[in-house]
């Protein structure tokens, strides 16, 4: 049943990534940035986490998995509007997609699950659980894949798109302007786990992989637009706390603190055709790149805490299964547990009338 | 006894014949490719065949901006919409045609043709462009935003 499974959903994944791999890319680039955010992520989670210190190959196999989780048709689910707990036209969001097994496995509609095949089996399943299980029980590598698909998806909480329900035609530069803007940074040329360190700023903390998706996707949606978004009426934030000239463009900013400011866009004229009048409007987009920069500075920043803490949520997650087994009893089939069962409890019965009569 | 033993083994068969159709049923239905599932795969298709087939515009972000004016000067609101984005041609055509209708696509092309498009533009990051035109007794400047199409290498108007 598992291989027909198998067959069917790798010849249908090997036909979208043909036709959708070269033009699709969505939120942060799969290729440059998602790596050059996970690799800051493990730099910052070892300087303070050294019983748990990743190597240089497993950080290679983390960002592999953060690169990966853009394949076709992952990224329709990569959406998460915190405001109106929504993913983009009804599919799961990317806080759903990270932690369902059964979604992930490609089955979406099954009640056979785990009845007759073994619950983390699928190939295409690089869900949260399954990275623990995968790590603590089964196949450390396998397991440290997944981890990188689950950073992807919290890293694509600081794309104010991914966070406004804005989904560009996502082809190549003509999706959003801070995504294909911010494709220029690789793990060679974007360095932050040092500065943060001599900060002395850690890693976010929090209990669940939820917290984590809510909180910075939060963040984006709050303090940020997106192209289409910019005083949108479905959003009541963020709020512009005045205006600015730098050098001769006027930007819209809001306060963060006494000495920090996100430049949250540059104000402009459009003309109406049929009116024949000049109109106020905003982009996110001007020929400094002040605004896409400043929207750099705090959200990469965002998304590197926030990935080196759920690492280290990862790793409480690991103990926590080989201490309890939970997932391991979980992945078991529906009949390995009935068997299980019926000659646990005959081998139970067997041990009592053995004590009994032997040592009673 | 041997009435014991005939049910006994009916009944046995019975249950595994029941179990196996059921195991048979569930098997047909754990279909990866669910409706909704086929349904994203169909909406990412169509969205890049949109890009794909949409052929006008110009080379350079000049040609395009001369060939939207030119189109207006043809009367012609139905092309001229199509060098805007895709997902930007339905609204474009609307408002083009109220223009028309209130006989303002002349007034509109005279804006347009204040643009000096061979010094007013400003190439941004990869694929982006804009003319910045300064406006008399303002502060702020009109601006006319192209993306390049990737599929088609022709310059499209995003904002104008």
């Amino acid at each position: 049943m598992e291989n027909r499974k198998f067959v069917k959903f790798l010849i249908l994944n090997l036909f979208m990534a043909m036709i959708s791999l070269p033009f699709f890319c969505l939120a942060y680039d799969d290729k440059t940035t998602h790596p050059a955010l996970t690799d800051e992520a493990v730099d910052l989670f070892n300087y303070y986490y050294q019983d748990y210190k990743l190597t240089d190959q497993e950080k290679e196999i983390i960002k592999k998995g953060s690169r990966d989780e853009d394949n076709a048709p992952r990224w329709v689910n990569h959406f998460y509007d915190p405001v109106y707990n929504q993913g983009w036209l009804g599919n799961l969001t990317s806080k759903q997609w990270a932690q369902s097994v059964p979604a992930q496995s490609g089955v979406y509609q099954t009640t056979s699950s785990g009845l007759s095949f073994n619950y983390f089996d699928s190939v295409s399943d690089y869900s949260w659980e399954r990275a623990v299980f995968e790590y603590a029980d089964r196949d450390k590598t396998r397991g440290l894949l997944a981890l990188g698909h689950v950073l992807h998806l919290i890293q694509d909480m600081a794309v104010p798109d991914n966070t406004r329900n804005d989904v560009h035609p996502p082809i190549l530069n003509m999706g959003s302007p801070y995504e294909g803007w911010a494709s220029r940074f690789t793990d060679e040329n974007f360095q932050l786990a040092e500065q943060l360190i001599i900060n002395k700023e850690k890693q976010i903390i929090f209990n669940s992989l939820d917290e984590y998706f809510d909180s910075l996707a939060k963040y984006s949606n709050n303090n940020f637009f997106s192209k289409d978004t910019i005083f949108d009426e479905d959003y009541k934030l963020p709020i512009s706390d005045g205006e600015k000239q730098i050098s001769n463009i006027f930007f819209i900013y809001k306060k963060i603190s006494d000495q920090e400011e996100i430049l949250l866009a540059r104000k402009y004229k459009i003309y109406n055709p049929v009116s024949l009048k000049y109109l106020n409007s905003y982009t996110v987009k001007d020929e400094y790149d002040a605004v896409v920069t400043s929207y750099w500075g705090f959200l990469s920043k965002q998304a590197v805490l926030n990935s080196a803490g759920v690492i280290k949520l990862f790793f409480e997650e690991v103990e926590k299964e080989r201490q309890t087994l939970a997932l391991k009893q979980k992945d078991s089939t529906f009949f390995e547990k009935l068997f299980g069962s019926i000659f646990g409890s005959i081998s139970r019965s067997l041990k009592n009338i053995f004590d009994l009569t032997f040592q009673g | 006894m041997k009435f014991l033993n005939s049910f006994f083994w009916k009944s046995t068969l019975g249950f595994i014949l029941i179990l196996a159709i059921s195991l048979f049923l569930l098997w047909l239905s754990a279909d990866p490719q669910s409706e909704e599932f086929l349904k994203q795969e169909q909406l990412a298709k169509d969205t890049e065949e949109l890009y794909k087939n949409d052929i006008y515009g110009g080379e350079t972000p000049e040609q395009t901006l001369q060939m939207f004016i030119d189109a207006l000067k043809a009367g012609d609101t139905d092309l001229a919409s199509k060098y805007f984005m895709v997902d930007k041609q339905k609204e474009w055509r609307n408002k083009l045609i109220e223009s028309k209708e209130k006989n303002n696509i002349d007034g509109f092309v005279s804006v347009l043709e204040s643009v000096d498009i061979k010094k007013e533009g400003k190439k941004l990051f990869d694929g982006n462009y804009q003319f910045i035109h300064p406006l008399q007794n303002e502060k702020l400047p009109w601006i006319i935003d192209l993306v390049l199409n990737p599929l088609t290498n022709k310059w499209k108007i995003e904002s104008l």
